[in-house]
């Protein structure tokens, strides 16, 4: 077992007490400022997604336990750990996305395309590292991250297509 | 059920699913879920709904 030292411990506190001021923060918070310009709809949505993300993480997570305890698996489950968090937020985002809940007022489409392009990014700077100077221990993360935003770019351009499509059915129809 | 009221109200007031949206505060999708009978609107959607196009609740939402 590794020794767990000191700064491994403060910056576990700080992390938790970030953590605890974030969401003490958003609890707090002027609702009614606060709605990242989502309609009443769209927060429904939201909510769904969030519980099926929550739902999401909570089984890969189940899945890579009983695969590395009982199946003996080599399954690094810090890993896997991270990974079901990956998993959990694509899971909102694909929910989101294909019940027009995603892009907003505030939070566009365009917005979000430059995130996920910086994204793309700092993925690369990070393989790039891995490759020339093994920043990276693992890549299983930065893959896992490469799925994730493939995944995520595939179905926007395909929502997309089927929007243009039923807008101009729509269209027609009146 | 779909809401073909709202579809006939906002039609007589020539206004397209993005203009309603927009004069309601609300996403085009919103309105396109709500006229397809996919979504049940707040009341208070439903009344900024009937304000902007100038009919009542019972006109676009009562069913007989």
């Amino acid at each position: 077992m590794k020794d767990i030292s000191l700064l491994n411990v403060i910056v576990f506190s700080l992390s938790v007490l970030l953590c605890l001021f974030c969401i003490i923060g958003a609890l707090f918070w002027d609702k009614k400022t606060d709605d990242g310009g989502s309609d009443e709809r769209q927060k429904m949505m939201n909510g769904r997604s969030g519980n099926y993300s929550f739902y999401t993480m909570v089984f890969v997570n189940a899945v890579s336990y009983l695969a590395a305890t009982r199946l003996n698996l080599p399954v690094d489950l810090n890993v896997m750990f991270l990974v079901s968090i990956f998993l959990g937020a694509l899971s909102y985002t694909l929910y989101a996305i294909w019940k027009d809940a995603m892009f907003t007022k505030i939070w566009t489409k365009k917005k979000w395309i430059i995130i996920l392009i910086l994204w793309i990014l700092l993925i690369a700077y990070a393989a790039l590292g891995y490759i020339k100077n093994k920043i990276v221990d693992n890549l299983i993360l930065s893959l896992t991250a490469c799925v994730v935003l493939i995944v995520v770019m595939i179905n926007l351009a395909a929502k997309t297509l089927v929007d243009r499509k039923q807008l101009k059915i729509d269209e027609q129809e009146e | 059920m779909k809401n073909l009221k709202l579809k006939a109200a906002r039609a007589l007031k020539d206004m397209s699913q993005e203009d309603l949206a927009k004069a309601v505060d609300v996403s085009r999708q919103t309105i396109n879920a709500i006229e397809k009978g996919d979504y049940n609107p707040s009341i208070n959607l439903c009344i900024a709904l009937c304000k902007v196009l100038g009919v009542t609740l019972n006109d676009l939402f009562w069913e007989e």
